[in-house]
């Protein structure tokens, strides 16, 4: 019995993984390491839906610059818009922080420039 | 630094489990010494934790040590981050810090705590009852031992540790199995997560698991039943199996508090 109970354990153990408990972002736009001229608005897309939290920017002198989402943190969602404002050419980290529908907390960044028209 | 914090908050609370609910099951089941100074500071401890995870997730979110103060955010998490179960769980720490020796009230407190933690997790309802039975188990096996280190005869340690050798054979395969069956309801069929890191930390935490169950094997094939009030070197490797086994636990719970908090990719 207990034999048969560890070969089964071993096996589900090793039994490969795939479903994401938490959300993950998937796609940016501007993506990661983009070089883009005067984006108008920031696109972020999860697999999960999640409440956003924060939006910040950070350029490379340390000016941060939060994005107004009030309008976002009621709902979840899995996609998000937000308008930018206009961002001075250079370099930009853009982090976000959310709360997914489990409750999981969760805090990333990226990055990406500005490049002159 | 502040993605740690998360993981960090559920290392304290699981290692406040052990302390609490771990090491007073342990106690009543195979009649070890309490520890109640211990237990005490466990509840503290675990008290303690579950306001630094709430504190945690806030300092996350907002990317400050004080978030929790910023505007909306205490009362965010207390909606959606699981803050009410969290007062639960800080409830449930807190019972411990009264001691009795009723079983059954001790049973009870144990099961709510680790409810309450089951709960607090980011898991699915159909995954909650199999963390709770994995977290019972494993928590009575790492309960055993700092009991084990409290002064005792010889051949009294040789009866304990006899008794846990025969319930270990039982604790161990359903341990297994609740383990393996969570993270087989919890992922879904690919190889590739096994070569993320999510994948490598549960294959170490299997492997501390298992080197616990191999010390645990000898000391009940080997050691234990070479005590005797004559000879006194086989109380001293048991002993010392017991210290090494409670580093190899308190890793394990290390892998356990990450796993919790990252994702199959």
């Amino acid at each position: 019995m207990s034999v048969r109970s560890l070969i089964l354990a071993a096996v589900l153990a090793f039994t490969p993984l795939a479903v994401f408990a938490h959300s993950v972002l998937t796609a940016s736009e501007p993506g990661q390491g983009a070089a883009v001229s005067a984006p108008q608005e920031l696109s972020l897309h999860f697999n999960k839906p999640l409440r956003l939290v924060f939006v910040t920017l950070t350029d490379i002198d340390g000016q941060v610059v939060t994005l107004d989402i009030s309008s976002f943190i009621s709902e979840p969602s899995a996609d998000f818009i937000l308008p930018l404002p206009v961002l001075a050419p250079g370099g930009w980290t853009i982090t976000w922080s959310g709360l997914g529908t489990d409750g999981h907390a969760m805090r990333e960044d990226f990055t990406f420039a500005i490049v002159p028209e | 630094m502040m993605d740690s914090l998360p993981i960090i908050a559920r290392l304290m609370i699981l290692l406040s489990a052990t302390l609490t609910a771990g090491g007073g099951l342990a106690t009543v089941i195979f009649g070890l010494p309490a520890l109640k100074k211990v237990q005490r500071f466990g509840a503290l401890l675990g008290m303690v934790s579950c306001a630094f995870y709430f504190s945690s997730q806030a300092a996350l979110l907002t990317g400050r040590w004080d978030g929790v103060f910023g505007p909306g955010i205490a009362h965010l998490l207390w909606q959606l981050g699981g803050g009410a179960t969290l007062l639960f769980v800080l409830f449930a720490f807190s019972l411990f810090l009264f001691h009795h020796e009723n079983r059954l009230l001790l049973l009870g407190k144990s099961c709510l705590l680790l409810l309450g933690i089951a709960w607090l997790s980011h898991l699915t309802l159909l995954q909650k009852p199999f963390l709770f039975l994995h977290l019972l188990l494993a928590l009575i096996w790492a309960g055993v031992i700092l009991p084990f280190l409290k002064p005792m005869t010889p051949v009294t340690l040789a009866q304990r540790a006899q008794r846990f050798g025969r319930v270990a054979v039982v604790i161990l395969p359903v341990l297994f199995v609740a383990g393996g069956t969570l993270v087989w309801i919890r992922t879904d069929g690919n190889l590739q997560a096994l070569w993320g890191n999510w994948g490598l930390a549960m294959t170490g935490k299997l492997a501390f698991v298992m080197l616990a169950g191999a010390i645990g094997l000898r000391n009940k094939l080997k050691i234990v039943p070479e005590i005797s009030d004559a000879y006194d070197a086989p109380v001293r490797t048991f002993r010392s199996a017991m210290v090494v086994d409670a580093l190899i636990f308190l890793t394990i719970l290390g892998f356990s508090a990450w796993l919790s908090n990252n994702t199959p990719l």
